[in-house]
């Protein structure tokens, strides 16, 4: 069965290439407007392999919605890669002190985003 | 001769005026439905030019000639809003994939013409394509075709930026400062982008032309300064202690903090004179000053600091010399000044709060 990613971006054509990526290499994905829709899919279902966040979302943003999965019994060992824009580094510290496994800049490499998932999944 | 009757020309005119504003209604009503139907049908068709796109991208041949030429007019609109968008999420090998799916629209050829010959509006569009797509363009016709506007010199400047001539760096600085004048935001932080790694070429421009420059690009450029990599150590700085004199203390202020990158250069810091600053008529010039010595460090900068803020009379003031004096003392090397002890304590209560020096 192919891993599944879960997807935040509030950006739809960030959400669009993101499925594309990550279904060409072959893995399923689930994407959600904002952080506090994806916050209450992962309440609500299984965990997934992998939660690419969004660092800046309207209604919860990435930060908040990690901070949440690392405080919960049930999810707190999921990997999470923040996404964030070139040159808000204070994003990047923020995120690995909230708990973030990893994260990728925008704009970003398709090769590298999988390598990344890829490295996560083994 | 018959006589004109006045009422009846009033009426004619009343109605000519009448039906000049209906049809002139009538237009604007209409172009405004006819753009919220293009604008509804190019949404509609925007979710299969995007997926026909990714399919082609998922491909090993995306053979983007045949994939352009099958595209009807609007299609092709849609499909270079589609690139438009995705040009700036993505990097590397995808990127270079979509810049060759624009290069078979003719998206970079019909923007070079319209470097030629479209309007301001028009060629800073053009502009920001070639930029997108990295697209080379010589530098003569940028020349002639990009400098009416700060904008325009901004746009081109940017456009080098993003190319990869050697000689970039001294080719876009010239466009930015060719006027002497106010850069745009976006030209400022494409000055600031060219000359972060190495501002040796800013510093020679400033050397030779800052007299003839605007206030505010001086400001402009000495906030560049503050926030590039430090220069090597034979970059020239003697524009920028002269300008400590400048009659303007908004120019003052920016000269002192760009030099709180070159603490480092003993020369530097012998060169300024804390004593005199420190009774700067300006909050600006004085804030700079604390800011700067405390950015230096060194113990002789450190002792300077707090010379100067036994003198200072503005609160708002001091708390900035106060703040900047709390990364580097403790509280018993304070003056013991009542006003500057009490000054420390908001200072010390107020890190404490937020978990690091204030």
């Amino acid at each position: 069965m192919p891993a599944e990613i879960v997807v935040a971006d509030d950006e739809d054509s960030i959400r669009q290439l993101l499925r594309f990526e990550l279904e060409n290499a072959g893995y399923e994905s689930t994407v959600f407007v904002d952080g506090r829709t994806c916050w209450e899919h992962l309440q609500s279902s299984p965990p997934p392999d992998v939660v690419l966040l969004d660092v800046m979302m309207p209604a919860m943003d990435g930060t908040q919605v990690l901070r949440k999965i690392r405080a919960s019994d049930r999810l707190e060992d999921l990997p999470v890669v923040l996404l964030t824009s070139r040159g808000q580094e204070t994003d990047i510290v923020a995120g690995f002190e909230s708990g973030a496994t990893d994260y990728i800049t925008k704009p970003f490499k398709p090769k590298e985003l999988i390598l990344r998932i890829n490295r996560l999944l083994d | 001769m018959t006589a004109i009757d006045p009422g009846g020309m009033a009426f004619v005119g009343g109605v000519l005026l009448a039906v000049v504003l209906v049809g002139f209604g009538a237009f604007i009503v209409g172009l405004a439905g006819y753009r919220d139907r293009k604008r509804r049908w190019e949404a509609a068709l925007g979710p299969t030019v995007r997926s026909r796109l990714f399919e082609r991208l998922a491909e090993s041949d995306p053979d983007w000639d045949s994939w352009a030429a099958r595209l009807s007019e609007a299609e092709r609109a849609v499909a270079a809003d589609v690139l438009d968008e995705h040009l700036r999420q993505l990097d590397g090998d995808r990127k270079a994939q979509l810049v060759e799916a624009a290069e078979a629209l003719d998206i970079d050829g019909a923007a070079l013409r319209t470097v030629r010959t479209g309007d301001a509006y028009e060629k800073l569009s053009a502009l920001t394509w070639l930029t997108l797509l990295e697209a080379p363009v010589d530098v003569a016709t940028l020349r002639e075709e990009c400098t009416g506007t700060p904008n325009l010199r901004a746009g081109a400047a940017r456009l080098l930026y993003a190319g990869d001539r050697d000689d970039k760096r001294t080719v876009a600085t010239d466009f930015l400062l060719a006027e002497g004048t106010t850069l745009s935001v976006f030209g400022w932080d494409t000055l600031y982008r060219l000359n972060r790694r190495d501002p040796g070429t800013l510093a020679e421009r400033a050397t030779a032309e800052q007299h003839a420059w605007s206030r505010s690009l001086t400001v402009q450029v000495l906030s560049v300064i503050e926030h590039a990599f430090p220069g090597e150590e034979s970059a020239p700085i003697g524009w920028i202690t002269r300008l400590l004199g400048h009659e303007s203390a908004e120019i003052r202020a920016a000269a002192l903090r760009a030099l709180s990158q070159y603490g480092w250069r003993r020369d530097v810091r012998e060169r300024i004179d804390i004593d005199g600053l420190a009774r700067d008529g300006s909050p600006l010039v004085r804030c700079a000053l604390y800011e700067t010595l405390a950015e230096w460090g060194d113990p002789e900068s450190v002792v300077g600091l707090l010379q100067a803020i036994r003198h200072e009379t503005d609160d708002r003031v001091l708390l900035v010399g106060v703040q900047a004096a709390y990364r580097h003392v403790t509280r018993d090397e304070l003056p013991a000044m009542d006003r500057i002890e009490r000054t420390w304590d908001w200072v010390e209560a107020n890190a404490a709060v937020h978990g690091d020096s204030a």
